[in-house]
């Protein structure tokens, strides 16, 4: 079986046909740079059987991106998927877990698109346009936030009115999990360290959003992003943690328009708000010796992921590794030595040589004497995605009302 | 005998504290754990309703008459840019206070009619005004900068901590004692509590923001909050800037987890009732604690004070483990409680 798995991140879209049970990977690729203000265009980067082929585009949305993927795939001659999976970001009281689409659950799809305002829309737009083109190919869905069903109330309460959290459903939800499941299981298997006993920081550092996960025994136990994914680190258009009553600030200058704020702290901010010329990390990184602002962009950045990174230190008390993934993560070596350096007091210590030398994954990057292992893991959502959509087909599991 | 009175602007208040001025008792060493300070006798304290421009003025005007205080000294929450350390107040301050109404709409306006009413009562009363963001002046950018556009920033949108007064004389106090002390972790156990991280006298991380309301719960404030919740109820209950601010700074904290009105020393002395607020508050103070310790790269000292200090005692035994627990060599940090009040240190920094 073959399962054609999008992963919409909020400026790229993934894709990756796999062939299960196996979990080989027949071809993929990533749409990188959709719609968004960076110093490179668009492009797509398509690979298979080792080779890579890129295709610079202008490409302003995911529903484009996903038609040239799929022209891409048809240009080639590939088979039809026997199913689509895709990586929905957040669910509802309707769609809470992973699940098969039916016809009643796509008159759901519409609402989820305010819970997770940047991610959910394209990802429904590309599930739609799914369904337009190629209406007799199932559809799954699998959960970002479901890893996260294990952090203790005392971490995902928030503390306002609770008559208004059950109304609304307020709660940490957080975000990342199926990258944040991934790579915890990948790593441990890598250390040698079962998975139950296993006590670690996940910092996926994408090139749009960012999170850091607490692992405690290969669960998770907090995440830095919180009801939606706007909350915690400083991310590329996200600005991450927000004094309330700043909000309440802005909107009294926007003269209540509760609209254009969202759309400021998460279109707006972030990286990009900082630099003002790029939302892309790396870009900040290269600007940073002749641009004081990309200088300070760059300081800020990485003293939000140190300061997450102590309180999760703090609150796991024994920590087996910290894991660093995703477009960032992986390929940024000053952005890990940064995060690590100045940490003597938690026993971490990073191999420079190692770090600049990362040539496959995973690697271990941390030096003979750090008492914390540091990893770096090559995220794979698309397999776990795939691993899961699998799973739903073999249990015919329908879409369930989780109220 | 010359008396100092002091004046603590609140809520809905302004509390006053009518000092008889013990000059002899300036340098008085005591134990950090007791009653410290110089030992201003204390004559009369109270508070009047002073907040809205409407409010009677006849308590004010009776208490500066009866007690004809030589010093009076204005604590003020906020004092932006303009003001990063205490100072006495002439026409000039007036103007720049001025300036400072729309970031602090509650606070200025009320300290700005306190400090004509004085002049007006017996204008030869030297005014000092001590400003709880002055401390944190210093902060760093990368602490104090938010991830937004740099056209809001300029609205003066930055993080500060709200409790400097209190921090910088648990800082004094230590640094006195114990000079090899370099990095503190200050927990100011207050109303709206607040963690630094102190080195040498600077602060390098604070828990609160832009205002008191960010960071860690308080007895009735909500403390960090994702910011599209507040978008998701303003979506869905249409309750206005207003409203949405009443319910995040005086319908929220440990009293809306525990469905009461409750204080943070209430949540610890019966803990076994409050359990799920206890749980979240010391939580979140881990969380800020290990951002302090991040920031500092280690710690040396841990200090309590505040108003709740009390309630450290309650939870210290079990804070302090945990904090131990992850230094990579063993490690036997100074712990201090601090239990002089804000309006004390005031009076302490005035005549010292």
């Amino acid at each position: 079986m073959n399962i054609l798995v999008f992963n919409c991140g909020s400026s790229s879209l993934k894709y990756k046909m796999i062939s299960m049970p196996e979990g080989k990977e027949l071809f993929g690729g990533e749409v990188q740079r959709i719609a968004s203000k960076t110093a490179k265009p668009s492009e797509i980067i398509h690979e298979a059987e080792g080779t890579k082929e890129i295709f610079v585009e202008d490409i302003k949305s995911h529903l484009e991106a996903f038609s040239e993927v799929m022209n891409i795939i048809e240009k080639k001659g590939y088979n039809k998927p026997d199913i689509f999976a895709h990586r929905l970001v957040k669910g509802s009281n309707q769609i809470g877990k992973d699940a098969l689409l039916d016809e009643a659950s796509f008159s759901f799809l519409e609402d989820l698109k305010e819970l997770a305002p940047i991610h959910n829309p394209p990802i429904i737009e590309v599930i739609k346009a799914c369904k337009e083109n190629y209406p007799e190919v199932p559809q799954a869905v699998v959960l970002d936030t479901s890893f996260h069903l294990t952090i203790p109330d005392y971490a995902y309460m928030y503390a306002l009115p609770q008559n208004l959290c059950k109304e609304l459903g307020i709660r940490k939800f957080g975000f990342h999990g199926i990258s944040h499941q991934y790579v915890s299981e990948e790593a441990s298997k890598y250390l040698n360290i079962p998975l139950e006993k296993f006590n670690a920081i996940s910092c996926h550092l994408g090139s749009g959003g960012a999170s850091l996960c607490a692992i405690k025994g290969g669960k998770s136990i907090d995440n830095t992003m919180g009801f939606s994914p706007l909350q915690g680190l400083v991310m590329s258009t996200r600005c991450g943690n927000l004094d309330p009553s700043v909000l309440l600030k802005m909107l009294a200058y926007e003269e209540g328009d509760f609209s254009k704020v969202n759309k400021i702290l998460n279109k707006k901010s972030g990286v990009l708000g900082l630099s003002g010329i790029s939302s892309d990390i790396r870009d900040i990184i290269k600007a940073k010796e002749k641009d004081k602002k990309s200088a300070a962009t760059l300081e800020i950045y990485l003293w939000r992921i140190k300061k997450y990174l102590g309180s999760y230190l703090t609150v796991l008390g024994k920590v087996d590794a910290i894991i660093f993934t995703d477009t960032i993560g992986e390929t940024v070596p000053l952005i890990r030595e940064l995060v690590c350096r100045n940490m003597d007091f938690f026993g971490i210590e990073i191999d420079e040589m190692k770090n600049r030398n990362v040539e496959k994954y995973p690697s271990e990057i941390s030096s003979i004497e750090s008492k914390i292992k540091i990893v770096v893991v090559k995220t794979n959502e698309e397999l776990s995605i795939a691993k899961r959509a699998c799973t739903l087909l073999e249990n015919e599991s329908v879409l369930v009302e989780t109220n | 005998m010359e008396n100092l009175i002091v004046f603590i602007p609140e809520s809905f208040f302004i509390k006053y504290f009518v000092y008889e001025i013990g000059w002899n008792n300036l340098t008085s060493e005591k134990e950090l754990s007791e009653k410290s300070g110089p030992e201003h006798k204390l004559l009369i304290s109270g508070k009047v309703k002073f907040r809205s421009p409407g409010s009677k003025k006849d308590n004010i005007i009776s208490l500066v008459k009866n007690y004809n205080p030589k010093f009076a000294a204005i604590r003020v929450l906020y004092g932006g840019k303009k003001f990063n350390k205490e100072v006495v107040c002439d026409n000039l301050t007036i103007e720049k206070l001025e300036k400072l109404v729309a970031q602090s709409p509650l606070d200025i306006p009320a300290v700005i009619r306190l400090i004509k009413l004085i002049k007006e009562i017996s204008p030869n009363i030297e005014i000092k005004l001590f400003f709880e963001t002055a401390f944190f002046a210093s902060l760093p950018d990368y602490e104090q900068v938010y991830a937004l556009d740099k056209s809001l920033l300029k609205m003066d949108i930055r993080r500060y901590g709200y409790h400097g007064l209190i921090h910088k004389a648990v800082y004094d106090k230590i640094k006195n004692e114990n000079p090899e002390v370099r990095k503190i972790i200050s927990i100011c156990l207050d109303p709206v509590p607040e963690i630094a991280a102190v080195i040498d006298g600077k602060p390098i991380m604070t828990s609160s923001g832009a205002t008191p309301v960010e960071g860690i719960p308080g007895d009735t404030t909500c403390g960090e909050l994702d910011p599209g919740i507040l978008i998701l109820i303003e979506e869905k209950k249409k309750y206005g800037a207003e409203t949405l601010n009443e319910i995040i700074t005086r319908q929220s904290g440990l009293s809306a987890i525990a469905g009461k009105q409750i204080t943070i020393s209430d949540v610890f002395k019966d803990e076994k009732d409050n359990k799920k607020a206890a749980k979240i508050f010391k939580y979140k103070i881990l969380l800020q604690c290990g951002s302090a310790i991040a920031a500092m790269d280690g710690f040396d000292a841990l200090a309590f004070s505040g108003r709740y200090v009390d309630a450290a005692h309650y939870f210290a035994d079990w804070l302090i483990p945990e904090l131990k627990r992850i230094a990579v060599k063993e490690f036997f940090p100074k712990i201090f409680y601090f239990n002089d009040s804000v309006e004390k240190v005031i009076a302490n920094e005035y005549l010292n």
